[in-house]
């Protein structure tokens, strides 16, 4: 187990230097630079001082390699410095961690309960009415991503409602609001928070619901044929408790995995959903610091994401090897 | 051949029928394909769905970029079947040639793509070794970068073209599709006749074309179906987020994001472009979920 760990140790370590290289790779070699594409035509005439004192600023009159070390200065000791609108990143990081964070919590959280258990009562089940129902939205859910979801949820849920004079219960909000939600525990919503964040939440999840559930119908159907199962009837037990205490626990360690190795996913729908419940999450921030060559910005936010989903594959590796006592052995 | 009287006779003329007609792997994959209603009527949709999207200059009764003035964010009416959008464009006309830019670009990132993915998924698992893990270690990292950052990043550096579109497609798809075929090949690596290929003298070459590769078939076609769908609904989100087409293109995720504005004066704008969408990527997926059923070995004589 410690050779393994340290290989993937060493795994996640490369994987978030690689990708943080070839975004500045990617970002260096853009046409234009922060000064230009920040300040649009009015820097283009500033006088050649002022534009010497940016530089000095963002450290453009160093060369490339001297620059991508500051790059991997700044990333690896979270001092991530100012954007190009001089604001503190770490500031703007905070928010916006915090805002993707919840909505991707909620909307993580609620696809993976509901997937496994419609997987795992679709496979229980199996060709009965619920199993159909579920064959057929786990797949027909994936052609409605955040763009066409999230749309179509403000039409029916907030501007149909509000035109047509429904009651207040049956209205909800179109729009994310930071300052009309509050929180207990930073996750929990209180009040009418939930209205607010319910939609975003749908949103994100439905899209990724129909992968876990086929997954989780899968594994469930295979570990029902499994020899220990007929041994644990044989014994005498309830069918409940097979179900529960041997079938569950054994068909859930791949549904575990791919949840965790959904996590990029997750946050690649999440840029989709903020975009269309205008909410002040990573996303967008990371659309922005590209369009205005903000390579500081850029890379901060996106190092976040990628050690986000690089730290998550590792802890559902490490996991993995405790839940499943077979990959310890192979490890060896 | 006339109506079977008794019972013996029907017996003969099954026996027949069976020597005449030799079932051949994909004939029988296509005899259980055919069961499947839903997937017949995916498939009606799909071919449809082809020929419109090929046809749309000949469908369409205006061009994408016809502007109608006084004719702004109109409701479906007998002159535009589906409305016009915010700057007077017939709105069926849109949707229809959307369906043509989006399944263009889709084919060539899948057909591409596929090859990509099968060459290097293919070394990869047959080789193993450095190139195994090189190319595993740099599919990684590809897909840990934030996609729309490697989007917008290519589009300022290559130019906003269809083919920088589809080349980040082909980059994105890489990671995940050559791992799958990697692991197919890793899983028909093992195989008896495999073994019995290589003993009998059969070069690598040989046994990863005549051998693996049928094998292989019904996967890389399964997923291939599975990809087009992921290729227009990956299209329609960088074209939402404004790092794919450009206006005037009519591509989905354009037209849907443009519906974003009026969706409380002129929900028809989402409406349409929504519908189609939804059915294209739904019988698309319906089609290869069927065929991946169809074409299991393991189902044959179901």
């Amino acid at each position: 187990m410690g050779a393994y760990l340290v290989r993937r140790l060493f795994h996640t370590v490369l994987v978030v230097w690689g990708a943080i290289t070839l975004l500045f790779l990617l970002v260096y070699w853009m046409p234009g630079d922060i000064i230009e594409a920040g300040g649009g035509e009015v820097n283009r005439q500033m006088t050649a001082s002022v534009r010497e004192n940016l530089e000095r600023l963002y450290g453009l009159d160093k060369s490339m390699p001297q620059q991508y070390a500051k790059a991997l200065q700044r990333v690896f000791t979270f001092d991530y410095g100012v954007s190009s609108t001089e604001r503190d990143i770490f500031g703007m990081l905070k928010q916006a961690v915090v805002s993707s964070g919840r909505l991707s919590f909620w909307g993580l959280l609620s696809f993976s309960v509901l997937g496994t258990a419609s997987g795992a009562i679709a496979a229980a089940r199996r060709n009965g009415i619920f199993d159909r129902v579920s064959g057929f939205f786990s797949i027909f859910l994936i052609a409605l991503p955040p763009f066409v979801m999230g749309i179509l949820l403000q039409i029916l849920l907030g501007v149909t409602p509000f035109q047509k004079g429904w009651p207040k219960w049956a209205q909800f909000p179109i729009q994310w609001s930071e300052q009309d939600m509050t929180w207990v525990a930073g996750v929990i919503p209180t009040g009418r928070t939930w209205k607010y964040l319910i939609l975003p939440v749908v949103t994100l999840a439905c899209v990724n619901i129909g992968g876990i559930s086929r997954l989780a119908r899968a594994t469930t159907l295979e570990t029902l044929r499994a020899d220990y199962l007929r041994t644990a009837y044989a014994k005498g037990l309830s069918r409940s408790r097979v179900l529960f205490k041997h079938a569950l626990r054994n068909s859930l360690i791949p549904v575990v995995t791919t949840i965790g190795t959904e996590v990029p996913n997750v946050l690649g729908f999440a840029i989709l959903t903020e975009t269309v419940w205008n909410i002040p999450g990573l996303g967008g921030t990371i659309r922005d610091a590209v369009f205005a060559q903000d390579t500081p910005l850029l890379l901060s936010f996106c190092s976040v994401v990628v050690l986000v989903a690089a730290v998550s594959s590792l802890l559902v590796d490490i996991s993995y090897g405790f839940l499943d006592p077979r990959v310890r052995v192979y490890e060896q | 051949m006339s109506a079977p009287e008794s019972p013996v006779e029907i017996a003969i003329d099954d026996q027949f029928a069976l020597a005449e007609t030799p079932q051949t792997y994909w004939s029988d994959v296509w005899r259980r394909f055919r069961k499947n209603k839903l997937a017949m009527v995916s498939l009606l949709a799909v071919v449809l769905l082809a020929v419109l999207s090929v046809a749309a200059p000949l469908v369409a009764p205006h061009g994408y970029d016809d502007q109608f003035i006084g004719g702004i964010r109109e409701n479906p009416s007998r002159h535009f079947l589906f409305g016009t959008d915010n700057l007077g464009r017939d709105m069926f006309s849109r949707v229809i040639y959307g369906a043509q830019f989006s399944f263009r670009l889709a084919l060539a990132t899948v057909l591409v793509g596929t090859l990509v993915q099968m060459f290097i998924g293919g070394m990869a698992g047959w080789f193993g070794g450095w190139f195994d893990s090189l190319s595993m270690r740099l599919g990684d990292i590809i897909a840990a970068v934030p996609y729309i950052a490697m989007a917008l990043a290519a589009v300022a550096i290559f130019g906003r073209s269809i083919w920088t579109i589809a080349a980040v497609l082909v980059v994105r798809g890489y990671p995940s599709g050559s791992r799958q075929i990697r692991s197919i090949v890793l899983q028909l690596r093992g195989q008896d006749y495999v073994e019995a290929a290589r003993a009998s003298g059969a070069s690598n070459r040989r046994i990863l074309v005549n051998h693996l590769l049928p094998n292989a078939m019904p996967l890389i076609v399964a997923s291939a179906g599975t990809s087009v769908g992921a290729a227009i609904i990956n299209e329609s989100a960088y074209s939402f987020l404004g790092v794919g087409y450009q206006e005037p293109v009519p591509s989905w995720g354009l037209l849907l994001a443009g519906s974003r504005g009026d969706v409380t004066s002129a929900p028809h704008l989402f409406w349409f472009p929504a519908v189609a969408f939804v059915a294209t990527i739904t019988a698309l997926l319906f089609v290869s979920e069927a065929f991946r059923d169809a074409s299991d070995p393991k189902l044959r004589g179901a």
